[in-house]
């Protein structure tokens, strides 16, 4: 049994706690005692030990994070024990949040042993509960049970929840297999697949292919770009989740027999590339992200409003030279490409609902670093340190293991601003 | 109706009626009965022997008497300790060592056990575990000769234990109402398990119950052959033709305790040895060569003889194959397709 | 199941029963019916009315109030060449008669080795609605249902009160026949003749995609009330009257669990080591378990003795009401 990691009561009325700092990260060893996490209180800010010895592992809070009290943010699995879904674990805290009373403000206060008992005892920490029906469904379907949200009796899932959620993504898979997709070259073994960003689409590699064809590495494999819903010539589809996205993705490779793939993914598409890489069932050779979303808090928020709003080219040239330390990079094609993708009726309003949902306010309304940490291909990233859309202080969250590139005088846009080094970085994974 | 022992020249007027042979071969069965009672017991406390059994042993005359002017369109049932019944009619000793053994070969197959004993083919219906269990069974067969239309009887043997369950009393009241074919025998040998049929029994004469159900009743020396026999030979041929049931109380004494596990708490060294002077075979074997109807000599060979059987009996009972496990469930039904241990059917 | 060309007329329940015995007891000597009251008063449920009059005596035989050894002397008869069909007056009365049921019919053959048959049948009239209170209604099919040697069956229609019958006088091995007081004046269509219908095999009532409902002798009937009903509120369910305890018809409960995903077995003995409790556990052990899309339920009689008062005893088994909201529930998704 995993011991789990609250966010504990340190004060008398505390109800939530925001955390300003982990010293761990998934996957570290802790000894039990040993520095977890600080988290901020009213008072002061609190150092929090580990009521455990092994691996932390599905760390759900991070820094900045305000959660209430009794929330599980981690846990700790002794050497060699199954993880489960993160699900489970969230499930198992919040039926029945162990009450935590610390004595004094220095005592970390942690759940006792016959408290995590009397909880598991209590049906909370059963795992997922699911009918037979709706089990076998899932197999079959090679979907996971904690992707699904249960409508029965102690939110047992049955299989109509199983047959909305495949419905679900296979509509979304379905309409993604009308994904629009470019041949930039066909090749024998792996597939390279290109996923853009925010906003652009899959021309926007052109630039890179070329580079890349340059390089001369790249004689034998395919490149695939992939235009995302709501992108270049796919339809506006409304997808609401990353898993969604990569799941239309995938839909793609499949139709395109796609056997294996290395993907690179830039800025939002390094998200649904991450994503993608964790839960495809085409194989995954290798992950390359260029300026990848989802590793720090925020982005420019101003910068995508501007992008999607912009009346006028000049307004709109002006906004896309935000992506790049080099003006000179953004030239009249490339302003007019990204102007036709917008003036594509619809476009700006599926524009505005997805920036909406992803970034709003300026916040990532989402997280790779854990899928980052439970991927075993090679993940390079590749960061330019002038980037004024997700600086480049991201990247350090990143975990020591993934390589990182980090070019000088580059903006947002390594791959054309950069073109030789990023081919070379990708040819690299080849290998 | 009190039994006379009418002599003529000494000798008991039924043992002129009946053919020479069939003394000698009644003398014989009862030496067989005693023999393969005692080999039984041997094998038991040798441990090749599975379960416990009931001997016996001192009940012979009895046993034969009561059968030995049956054929094979006549039923028997019988008791818990019937392997004297069963010889009595006819049953092979390999067959029945075979049984003991759980044997494939057995007359069950090995699914029955001592307690089981039965070849329905000629006429024995079996012997019973439950005390009590054959008389309704026994009753049920004499209906079904009366409405085939058949002069058969049926012999039912109890002991003095049963004649207080209601199925005694259920079933002498049907066979008296009927007026079927069917002679009650209660082997009386003053125990139940351990109770005494004084304590248990309300009447001092078991055949006493006869009256309240309108039946002829008598109680005769269970251990002389030639009382039984004529006991036997009038309520057989009042059955035969029409006149109904009969009970016959047999006093007698069984030597051994009731079952192998028995410690004879209950009864005196001096009660089993003074039945043990009124051994039945000894009794019977004086008379026939009192009578002239055999020597000496034909007596050892007739011992002998029984031995080789019963030498031959064990042979081919411990060489015999032992069931298949996967034949565990086969016979539950007839007919039925072959179901699995747990009744599902293959 | 093969008729003759035969007109459609309508019999009841007791009266199919008297017709099988009829054509029975004219079809095969051997056949003879012994009970207690069934001669010339005609059976406490009426259902022997003329036979005696027919067959006479010694085919029809009325006996003492003695069950143990009157069902014995069924099994004796059986062994020996005769055909019995043996009347309880009552299911509760086969206590007495325990012993010669399960300890002799159920084991001469295995005992025995095979080399005997016993070919009887027992009949008993059971359950409870007439206010015959504790001692006289209750449903004990269960405790045979456990017991092998024996075959058992609950007929809930006339048409199969008949054709059982008929196979059961047919078939070599003792058949428990448990017959529900309250049908025997229910009526149905029963072709005329010799017919028969299979033991061990269930019948479908009713097909049905939202849910299975298994269920036996009376409630089957009840069943397909309640079908009525669900099928106002949208919900299609698919009945199926076992028909046989033992053996039971596996296979057509699995294929149709299979087919709706959800279960309710309904059953009037008590619910607790009833025959629900097997038909659950068949499902589980079987293909059908990846099937299921809820738990499966048990609707059975109360735990306690029937009583007299006519609410208590109502409320004591299972109504159509009990099952019309079992099956909203279940399909529902609120079990």
């Amino acid at each position: 049994m995993p011991t789990e990691v609250i966010l504990p009561r340190v004060d008398m009325d505390m109800t939530e706690g925001s955390i300003t700092a982990w010293y761990v990260n998934e996957g570290d060893s802790v000894k039990q005692g040993e520095p977890l996490f600080d988290i901020e209180t009213s008072k002061a800010t609190m150092e929090i030990e580990s009521p455990a010895s092994g691996i932390v592992r599905n760390v759900t809070a991070s820094v900045g994070d305000t959660v209430p009290v009794g929330t599980v943010i981690a846990w700790i699995y002794a050497t060699g024990e199954a993880v489960r879904e993160p699900e489970d674990a969230i499930e198992a805290a919040t039926v029945q949040a162990p009450e935590v009373v610390s004595a004094t403000a220095d005592a970390p206060a942690v759940p006792s042993a016959r408290e995590l008992a009397t909880a598991s005892s209590r049906g909370a920490n059963v795992g997922t509960r699911a009918t037979p029906a709706a089990r076998h469904l899932a197999r079959e379907g090679g979907v996971a049970l904690a992707e699904i949200s249960g409508s029965g009796p102690l939110g047992r899932i049955v299989k109509n929840d199983v047959l909305a959620f495949v419905q679900r993504t296979t509509a979304a898979a379905g309409r993604s297999a009308r994904l629009n997709r470019i041949w930039l070259q066909r090749g024998n073994a792996a597939t390279i697949v290109l996923v853009h960003g925010f906003a652009a689409e899959s021309n926007s590699w052109r630039p890179l292919w070329n580079a890349m064809r340059g390089a001369g590495m790249f004689a034998d494999v395919g490149v695939l770009a992939i235009d995302l819903p709501g992108h270049g010539k796919s339809p506006d589809d409304d997808m609401s989740s990353l898993p969604e996205i990569a799941h239309a993705i995938e839909a793609v490779l499949t139709d395109e027999q796609v056997e294996q793939a290395h993907l690179v993914g830039h800025s939002f598409g390094g998200a649904v590339a991450t994503q993608l890489a964790a839960s495809s069932r085409v194989p995954v050779r290798s992950l390359t992200l260029l300026a990848p979303a989802g590793i720090g808090e925020n982005c420019n928020w101003a910068f995508i409003n501007g992008v999607t709003r912009a009346n006028d080219r000049a307004a709109l040239k002006a906004w896309l030279e935000e992506l790049v330390q080099d003006a000179t990079f953004i030239d009249e094609a490339f302003v007019a490409t990204a102007e036709q993708q917008l003036a594509r009726p619809g476009r700006r309003e599926a524009l505005e609902r997805m920036a909406n949902v992803y970034f709003r306010d300026g916040r990532l309304r989402f997280d790779i670093t854990a899928l980052l940490s439970s991927l075993y291909v090679p993940v390079r990233v590749v960061w330019g340190a002038a980037d004024r859309i997700l600086p480049i202080a991201h990247a350090d969250r990143l975990a020591g293991t993934i390589a990182q590139h980090r070019l000088a005088g580059v903006g947002h846009l390594p791959q054309i601003e950069a073109g030789a080094d990023v081919a070379r970085v990708i040819g690299e994974q080849l290998r | 109706m009190e039994c006379v022992e009418d002599k003529v020249d000494g000798t008991p007027a039924i043992l002129r009626r009946v053919p020479e042979s069939a003394l000698r071969d009644a003398l014989r069965k009862m030496i067989l009965v005693r023999r393969f009672e005692e080999s039984a017991e041997q094998a038991y406390m040798r441990g090749l022997i599975h379960g416990t059994m009931h001997l016996s042993i001192g009940q012979e005359a009895s046993a034969i008497g009561m059968t030995m002017l049956l054929n094979d369109d006549d039923y028997i049932t019988s008791t818990h300790r019937g392997h004297g019944h069963c010889i009595g009619k006819g049953a092979d000793p390999k067959r029945m060592f075979a049984e003991f053994f759980g044997k494939e070969t057995g007359y069950c197959h090995g699914r029955g056990g001592s307690m089981h004993i039965a070849d329905v083919s000629r006429g024995n219906l079996g012997a019973n575990g439950i005390v009590g269990g054959g008389l309704p069974i026994a009753v049920g067969a004499a209906l079904s000769i009366k409405k085939q239309g058949r002069q058969s009887v049926v012999v039912c043997f109890f002991g003095d234990g049963a004649n207080n369950e209601g199925a005694f009393h259920e079933s002498l009241n049907f066979a008296a109402i009927w007026k079927l074919p069917v002679v009650f025998v209660c082997e009386n040998n003053r125990y139940g398990m351990s109770m005494s049929v004084e304590r248990s029994t309300a009447v001092s004469h078991v055949s006493q119950r006869a009256a309240a159900y309108d039946m002829p009743g008598a109680t005769i020396d269970g251990n002389r052959l030639s009382d039984v026999l004529q006991a036997a030979a009038d309520a057989i041929a009042r059955a035969r033709n029409g006149g109904g049931p009969t009970l016959i109380e047999c006093e007698t004494y069984r030597i051994r305790g009731h079952s192998k596990s028995d410690r004879n708490r209950y009864r005196t060294r001096e009660e089993i040895e003074s039945w043990g002077a009124r051994d039945p075979i000894t009794l019977f074997e004086k008379q026939l060569l009192e009578c002239g109807f055999i020597d000496a000599a034909a007596v050892q060979v007739m011992r002998a003889d029984v031995e080789d059987e019963i030498k031959a009996a064990l042979d081919f009972a411990q060489e015999s194959p032992s069931p298949e496990v996967g034949e565990l469930t086969r016979d539950v039904y007839s007919g039925a397709p072959e179901l699995t241990r747990q009744g599902v059917s293959q | 199941m093969n008729t003759a060309m035969s007109e459609v007329r309508e019999l009841t329940y007791a009266q199919a029963i008297n017709e099988a015995l009829a054509i029975a007891l004219e079809r095969d000597e051997s056949v003879f019916l012994m009970g207690e009251d069934i001669g010339v008063y005609g059976g406490a449920f009426q259902v022997t009315g003329g036979l005696y009059e027919r067959f006479g005596p010694e085919r029809v035989m009325d006996t003492p109030i003695a069950e143990l050894a009157g069902a014995g002397i069924a099994v004796g008869a059986a062994m020996t060449g005769s055909r019995p069909v043996y009347e309880f007056q009552f299911s509760d009365f086969a206590t007495l008669a325990m012993e010669q049921i399960v300890n002799q019919a159920a084991k001469m053959r295995y005992m025995l080795g095979g080399g005997v048959s016993v070919p009887v049948v027992m009949r008993f009239p059971a359950g409870s609605g007439t206010g015959a209170a504790a001692q006289h209604s209750q449903s004990l099919e269960a405790w045979f249902a456990h017991v092998p040697g024996l075959k058992v069956v609950q007929p809930s229609t006339p048409h199969d009160a008949k054709g059982l019958l008929l196979a059961a006088l047919d078939d070599p091995d003792p058949v428990m026949i448990f017959e529900h007081k309250l049908l025997y004046k229910s009526k149905g269509v029963v072709p005329e003749g010799y017919y028969v219908e299979p033991l061990g095999k269930a019948v479908m009532r009713r097909q049905g995609a939202d849910l299975t409902i298994v269920a036996t002798s009376i409630m089957s009937v009840r069943a397909l009330e309640a079908a009525e009903t669900l099928a106002h509120d949208g919900i299609d369910a698919e009945v199926l009257d076992l028909r046989s305890i033992r053996p039971i018809d596996r296979q057509a409960i699995i294929d149709s669990v299979q087919k709706t995903s959800r279960l309710i077995c309904v059953y009037e003995g008590v619910q607790q080591l009833g025959i629900g409790s097997e038909i659950a556990a068949i499902v589980s052990e079987s293909e059908a378990f990846d099937a299921l899309d809820a738990p499966i339920v048990r609707l059975g009689g109360a735990d306690c003795p029937l009583p007299y008062n006519p609410q208590l005893e109502r409320a004591a088994v299972p109504q159509v009401a009990d099952i019309v909201d079992a099956a909203r529930r279940l399909v529902g998704g609120r079990i």
